[in-house]
């Protein structure tokens, strides 16, 4: 049976051994001696099956699709109740050792990583529907919960959810708490606003209830007594502690749709920035949304040839405006008044006709329309072609997306080259996504990149900070998303953030003393040293 | 070893790309979204749903893959039961494959035989199926005469005696099974009802050795393929025909890689022989019965309209569908010679499967893999629930 390995030959004979940042000893958290009794306490309280430090198991919760260096956790865990939770926090605080927490591990941008080791809580035995109400228009759910099983159990009870632009298995919890950015947003606004109560497990142990939760009313209906601190856990990434159930805001199916495409060949966004507000505040459409062609590359074509393809096939700039109503001439009267609005002040755009997507169906085999309606109207899916590239930002007017995507654009293609097996940085394309009837919105900015190859890695790096920075001098509000994160990221953050956002100094403060309060032994997500308000590493990303 | 049919060979770090570029959409874990009804079925690693770490969905195993070759960690208990608990469904591969163009079932296959080569896969889970491979020839150790026993009193032509249109290839299961020895007559039956001029290699035939590339080990595999292909030789076969849907992966992917042949499995001739009228199923079968798709077959192979074809000529029969049918099937537990080291977690997997089975209200499950037919079978029995299971041949035969 010994079999020379030639595996094992050519990895001697390369000598090249990467280790990435690993299990970093620190002189007061994740202390080896710690750790051992950690993981005992740990395997007591949640079973011997359900925690374990065994590098195999791992090494699957070092890495994800962000270009964040490995870092590989000292112990992995997986709770199924809310007191599993917080037998998690005792042992946690108990024995110094830090806690991450992990949804469904869909981040692309390396947020659930666990920056200094410490112990890792997989949520994903905690997958139950506690309750769904489709009269009510609420689900409560727990963090193992996502978006595929949760939007068929609330088509079932007649209604449906806001769905991001993720792939389907993402959990809704930890998407609903990191903005969850939908095509539905200029009506109903985010994910983060839809949350009506949570229970959450703070640092401390002790179990938050918020909202209707929190003195039994009838969930779904109203907020609930005031001040609402379940705000305290959005963007919070796990910082303030677990969120073990929440309640959700679902919205009615409409049984009928219609589409209208409007187009515009000419490479300016400006013209539609504002065709985008303007149908926003017309607050007709059911989805609203405006891709560049590539963007409809990603979602119609399978792979990067086919994206190509279809990149090609459509228009520089497409409007996506789904309309719905109880009839189908609800949905066409709709749709009928927004073409007339746009036609009048916009006689420069072209209209695709839903015939033309036929076409290009009938002529491309892999155009299936089929699924690219039941993607935008029923099902959560986005196929990312091979390393695909992400910037999203939040942006307070929609007009200045304008600037911030030409910013976004230089940095990237003075920074990213191609490769073979990537697609040209022309070929880098921006989703918009007005927010609350246009008064504010999302952008992203996609580039398609090869995550494999080195160079690469390092052009993005420095394409994401260029890119970034410049588009938060225009008014890009990365830090409200990453608040929680940016804290202490690199010394002179404290200083560097007054310049570029004055504003942020107090909410850095803030968010400091609350994380302090909920967190004594700063043990959950540990971002900063409470001494010194420094990161004990620099992270790229 | 006489022959490397497989040379050269593909090695782990050859599929460095696949193991780099997983995006962790974790899409590979689920059925196809669009097509998902009944959130209760929404779930399709078998080994991910039972042990839930991240090292038992595809991700994790790309991860441990990534790492070994990055030689971050070394293999580990934690390792050898998440790579040995894989099913080798193909589930994962079916759903990633399209949409980035990689192959985590190939990793996974090609980390099993880089374990097998570096000496850390648990041998001890393969001691028995390799002793009565090395005394039988026979993985269930099952001696060559009692193999053939199944074709006693049929007139069955000897394909190394007399020259034949098709070879009828038994693999290891039909012929090792009392409860199999009939559903393999049916077989021969309705290929011969069909007019089709068939043999078979009798006591010639050993092992397809597919349980032996499952595990990883490609020599010995290699081994056995090379004895069967000499007696494909010796009888000068140019098209085979199996009723085994592992043997019929291993053939059409492994051994056409050295010898030429034409490779069908029984439910494609059998849907031939329908649609041309050769056979026409005529006789009453009442039931309600669900198909499975063994993952060897449907997936692995694409074959999946043709057996329903067949279920769809017989009288009487109301076929119904899983809710995770086609590509989105589960495995019936018996994957990857998973159920010979883990015997309980396969009966968990099967046990789902019944469980779906009876919510689509089946009172039958047919199925073309006899794996997949020994499997129901054992699990009906210590369930004792009413429930039925049918070889395509066997149910076929019934109607003719």
């Amino acid at each position: 049976m010994a079999v020379k390995s030639r595996i094992r030959e050519e990895r001697n004979a390369r000598r090249v051994v990467h280790r990435p940042i690993i299990m970093e000893k620190d002189p007061v958290h994740n202390r080896e001696e710690n750790l051992v009794l950690a993981l005992e306490a740990l395997k007591k309280a949640l079973g011997d099956e359900w925690a374990t430090d065994s590098p195999s198991i791992l090494c699957g919760y070092a890495r994800d699709q962000s270009m964040t260096p490995a870092s590989y956790p000292h112990i992995v865990c997986m709770p199924a109740s809310v007191e599993d939770v917080q037998s998690v926090y005792r042992i946690a605080n108990e024995h110094l050792v830090d806690v991450m927490p992990y949804g469904t591990g869909l981040t692309t941008a390396g947020l659930a990583l666990p920056t200094f080791g410490g112990i890792v809580a997989d949520l994903r035995r905690m997958d139950s529907i506690i309750e769904i109400d489709g009269e009510n228009m609420f689900a409560t759910i727990e963090p193992g919960v996502n978006y595929l099983v949760l939007q068929v159990e609330a088509q079932r009870a007649g209604c449906r959810l806001l769905n991001p632009s993720t792939s389907a298995t993402a959990g809704v919890i930890s998407n609903h708490l990191f903005c969850n950015i939908n095509t539905m947003a200029s009506k109903y606004g985010f994910g983060m606003d839809n949350i009506l109560d949570v229970e959450a497990v703070l640092p401390t142990g002790e179990i938050l209830r918020t909202g209707a939760m929190s003195y039994g009313a009838v969930k779904g209906t109203v907020p609930g007594p005031g001040p609402d601190i379940s705000t305290m856990l959005r963007y919070a990434f796990g910082t303030m502690g677990i969120v073990t159930k929440m309640t959700i805001r679902l919205y009615p199916e409409a049984p009928f749709h219609q589409q209208v495409f409007p187009a515009y060949e000419e490479d300016n966004l400006e013209v539609f920035a504002e065709a985008l507000y303007d149908v926003a505040q017309d607050n007709l459409s059911l989805e609203l949304a405006h891709l560049m062609n590539s963007f409809y590359g990603i979602f119609i074509g399978d792979n990067n040839k086919e994206a190509s393809k279809v990149a090609e096939l459509m228009p520089r700039h497409n409007l996506l405006t789904i309309f719905g109503g109880e009839t189908q001439d609800e949905a066409d009267l709709k749709a009928d008044l927004t073409q007339r609005m746009l036609t009048e002040k916009y006689p420069m755009f072209d209209y695709l006709p839903k015939e033309a997507i036929a076409d290009m169906t009938e002529e491309n085999e892999f155009v299936d329309m089929e699924k690219w309606v039941k993607y935008f109207n029923v099902t959560v899916r986005v196929q990312r072609v091979r390393g695909s590239f992400i910037i999203g930002a939040l942006i307070d007017k929609l007009n200045n997306m304008v600037g911030i995507e030409k910013t976004m654009r230089d940095s990237c293609t003075n920074q990213i080259g191609t490769t073979d097996d990537a697609l040209a940085p022309d070929d880098a394309s921006t989703y918009l996504q007005p927010y609350h009837m246009g008064r504010s919105a999302y952008m992203e900015y996609d580039v398609y990149t090869n995550q494999a190859d080195k160079d690469d890695l390092i052009r993005i790096q420095l394409g994401w900070y260029s890119a970034t920075f410049g588009a938060m001098a225009q008014g890009m509000i990365i830090a409200a998303g990453a608040g929680a994160l940016i804290k202490g990221m690199m010394p002179m953050m404290d200083v560097a953030m007054p310049a570029v956002m004055p504003n942020m100094v107090q909410f850095l403060e803030a968010f400091t003393k609350m994380k302090m309060a909920v967190d004594p032994n700063n043990v959950s997500n540990r971002r900063w040293e409470y001494e010194d308000g420094c990161m004990k590493k620099f992270i790229l990303f | 070893m006489k022959r490397q049919i497989t040379a050269p060979r593909e090695t782990l770090a050859e599929l460095r790309e696949d193991f780099s570029l997983c995006g962790k959409c974790k899409l590979c874990q689920a059925v196809m979204a669009q097509q998902c009804d009944d959130p209760r079925f929404w779930r399709n690693c078998p080994s991910g749903t039972r042990f839930r770490y991240e090292a038992y969905y595809a991700p994790g195993k790309l991860e441990m893959a990534r790492c070994l070759d990055l030689v971050e960690i070394e293999p580990d208990d934690s390792m050898r039961h998440a790579l040995y608990t894989c099913m080798l469904c193909g589930s994962c591969d079916d759903r990633c494959y399209p949409v980035k163009q990689l192959h985590p079932l190939w990793v996974i296959q090609l980390l099993r035989e880089q374990a097998i080569a570096d000496e850390w896969a648990p041998m001890e889970n393969f001691a028995g199926l390799l002793a009565n491979a090395e005394k039988t020839d026979n993985v269930y150790g099952v001696g060559a005469e009692e193999r053939a026993g199944w074709a006693k009193g049929m007139k069955i032509k000897d394909a190394l005696a007399e020259k034949v249109e098709y070879l009828l290839f038994v693999g290891d299961d039909y012929g090792s099974f009392p409860s199999l020895a009939g559903r393999m007559k049916a077989v021969a039956k309705v290929l011969a009802r069909g007019g089709v001029d068939f043999g078979t290699l009798g006591t010639a035939e050993v092992s397809s050795g597919s349980a032996l590339l499952m595990i990883g080990d490609r020599d010995y595999f290699e081994t056995f393929a090379s004895a069967n292909i000499e007696s494909f030789e010796k009888a000068g076969v140019t098209k085979v025909v199996t009723a085994d849907p592992h043997a019929a992966a291993v053939l059409t992917e492994e051994y056409t890689k050295s010898y030429d042949m034409e490779v069908l499995s029984f439910a494609e001739l059998a849907a031939k022989l329908v649609s041309e009228g050769k056979l026409k199923p005529s006789k009453d079968v009442k039931t309600k019965a669900v198909y499975h798709d063994p993952c060897r077959l449907g997936r692995r192979l694409g074959v999946f309209d043709e057996p329903r074809e067949v279920l769809a000529a017989i009288p009487g029969l109301e076929l119904l569908e899983f809710e995770r049918a086609r590509k989105n099937s589960l495995c019936c537990g018996g994957g990857g010679s998973v159920f010979m080291w883990e015997p309980e977690y396969a009966r968990w997997v099967t046990d789902e499967r019944l469980f779906e089975a009876e919510q689509v209200g089946a009172e039958a499950i047919i199925t073309a893999c006899p794996i997949c037919v020994r499997l129901f079978e054992d699990a009906i029995e210590e369930k004792k629930t009413n429930m039925k299971v049918y070889d395509l041949a066997e149910i076929l035969e019934k109607a003719l």
